[in-house]
């Protein structure tokens, strides 16, 4: 399975992501945690120190005469298996963590990092990953370009209006692939943004307080009812996953 | 004067500032509100209806509409702003940079998105205040590029995450040689939060406490400040507004 979780900022997307990686993980799966947000949070979810480090130049090239976005190649003599063993680092339950970089100072991330890692993910994608992707917030839909691999979007909502404007905007932008609502710090009734959730998860005090802590929730509260969810979201994935194995098949 | 509010998605920077531009307006500055962000929400504290919010224009949009390409020349900041600006509660004009509506608009690196990108720097500050909300993390603090004499807020709840992205924010300030950078503590529950923010960007803090009226104004989809202007969190960033209006001719310090 290849999903992207997308949303606005501070919905809970990192760590549902994080949490989702862990617990598929715990189930058996190879999961390859890819954080695209070029302010990583992912790696905290999981269970990692962050380092400073950006995937250096020369993993993707430029090739001249093509339009920008489809330019950047893995350099020749290079695999995307090898690549991503190099520049992913082992996360907690075996998952595996996969980032471009961050932006260090008053210049942007390196395009470089950022077309590396798409060309791994690229090449790696249909080698039995079950790849859970975290993007940043508004510009969600900038990585567009770099959501080829992904099956289906999850959208993330909580009850405030703001992200709700945010989900229906992101359900006219991201047309092209099956769009999932989570309903997140889910209190009532949900809102309006035209899409049923595929798991309500509600809201827990202990997700601050791990984050404050800068801790894995999985790791600091077992027990939230916010773990239990995204089991639950786990569950129907792999369910999911099995009846699309079963269906050519059949 | 220009003001940029930076920080991690969902910290509270658009009610900030938001929040912000109205008070300095009712303290009697004439202000404009900038909204940075892909998905534009700053006119919900700027009290627009929800149809107003949707109505807007932003800059980028326009131009693209208009068959305006990133070869032709920038267009003039001024002149965006009087075919697009939106009057808003206490008078403040609401403009918005750019709303990504299709998938190839939306380019993190080039293309013609960059140009409405850098309003923040091409608009005039002198004799009004700018208060630019930006896009969640920090490509759009780089964008945006303020000068060595425009203040930043660099926003930051009480998490590990936020307050990376606030510390890298008060770095890339201090790259470009800014002297009136803040930090912005939003929702504070105790001296230790404020301490945590405090302790990790060591330049000066504002704190605005956990307030649940915010909450309550995010759930109706109105402008907290319209709700209760006398709660907490609402206090907390008139203050703000006094002190940065105070500010504005010598070096900021805060005490």
């Amino acid at each position: 399975m290849r999903v992207a979780i997308v949303g606005k900022g501070g919905v809970g997307k990192t760590t549902i992501a994080g949490t989702l990686a862990r617990l598929l993980a715990r189930r058996g799966r190879r999961v390859l945690a890819l954080d695209l947000d070029p302010n990583p949070g992912l790696g905290w979810s999981l269970g990692l120190t962050p380092t400073e480090e950006s995937v250096p130049a020369g993993v993707a090239e430029h090739t001249d005469g093509l339009p920008r976005p489809f330019a950047w190649k893995l350099a020749p003599g290079t695999t995307a298996a090898a690549e991503l063993q190099r520049y992913a680092e082992p996360a907690p339950d075996g998952v595996t963590y996969l980032c471009p970089g961050k932006i260090l100072g008053a210049s942007f991330l390196e395009e470089h990092s950022l077309f590396a890692v798409r060309e791994i993910v690229r090449g790696v994608s249909s080698s039995g990953w079950d790849i859970i992707t975290d993007i940043d917030a508004a510009t969600a839909v900038s990585c567009g370009r770099f959501l080829e691999f992904a099956e289906k979007c999850y959208v993330v909502t909580t009850p405030q209006s703001a992200s709700a404007i945010t989900a229906r905007r992101l359900q006219d932008l991201l047309i092209a692939w099956p769009l999932t609502m989570l309903a997140s710090m889910a209190q009532g009734e949900p809102d309006h943004t035209g899409l049923e959730p595929a798991v309500r998860i509600p809201y827990d005090e202990s997700v601050k307080d791990a984050d404050r802590r800068g801790v894995p929730l999985v790791d600091a509260f077992p027990q939230s009812p916010v773990v239990a969810a995204v089991d639950e979201l786990a569950a129907q994935l792999l369910a999911a996953d099995q009846a699309a194995e079963r269906a050519p098949a059949g | 004067m220009k003001i940029a509010v930076g920080g991690k998605g969902g910290v509270g920077k658009t009610t900030i500032s938001g929040t912000l531009a109205r008070q300095l307006a009712r303290n009697g500055s004439t202000v404009i509100a900038l909204d940075c962000d892909p998905s534009p929400n700053m006119g919900i504290p700027l009290g627009l209806t929800h149809d107003q919010l949707l109505g807007i224009k932003p800059v980028f949009n326009f131009l693209v509409e208009s068959g305006h390409t990133h070869h032709d020349p920038k267009p003039d900041p001024e002149d965006m702003l009087h075919r697009l600006g939106t009057t808003a509660a206490d008078g403040v004009t609401l403009l918005a940079t750019g709303e990504v509506v299709r998938r190839d608009d939306a380019c993190m690196c080039c293309g013609s998105h960059a140009s409405t990108r850098s309003l923040f720097g091409d608009l005039v500050g002198d004799g009004r205040i700018i208060v630019g909300d930006l896009e969640a993390g920090l490509n759009d603090l780089i964008w945006a590029k303020p000068a060595s004499e425009d203040t930043l807020l660099a926003v930051a709840e009480p998490s590990v995450k936020s307050i990376d992205i606030a510390r890298r924010a008060v770095r890339i300030g201090q790259a470009l040689g800014l002297t009136r950078i803040y930090a912005v503590a939003n929702r504070v529950r105790s001296p230790e939060d404020e301490r945590a923010v405090a302790d990790a960007l060591g330049v000066p803090v504002f704190v605005v406490p956990e307030d649940p009226t915010l909450a309550r104004a995010d759930m109706l989809g109105v402008a907290p400040l319209d709700l209760d202007a006398t709660s907490p969190a609402m206090l907390a960033v008139a203050a703000i507004a006094t002190r940065l209006a105070e500010s504005r001719a010598p070096a900021a310090s805060v005490a």
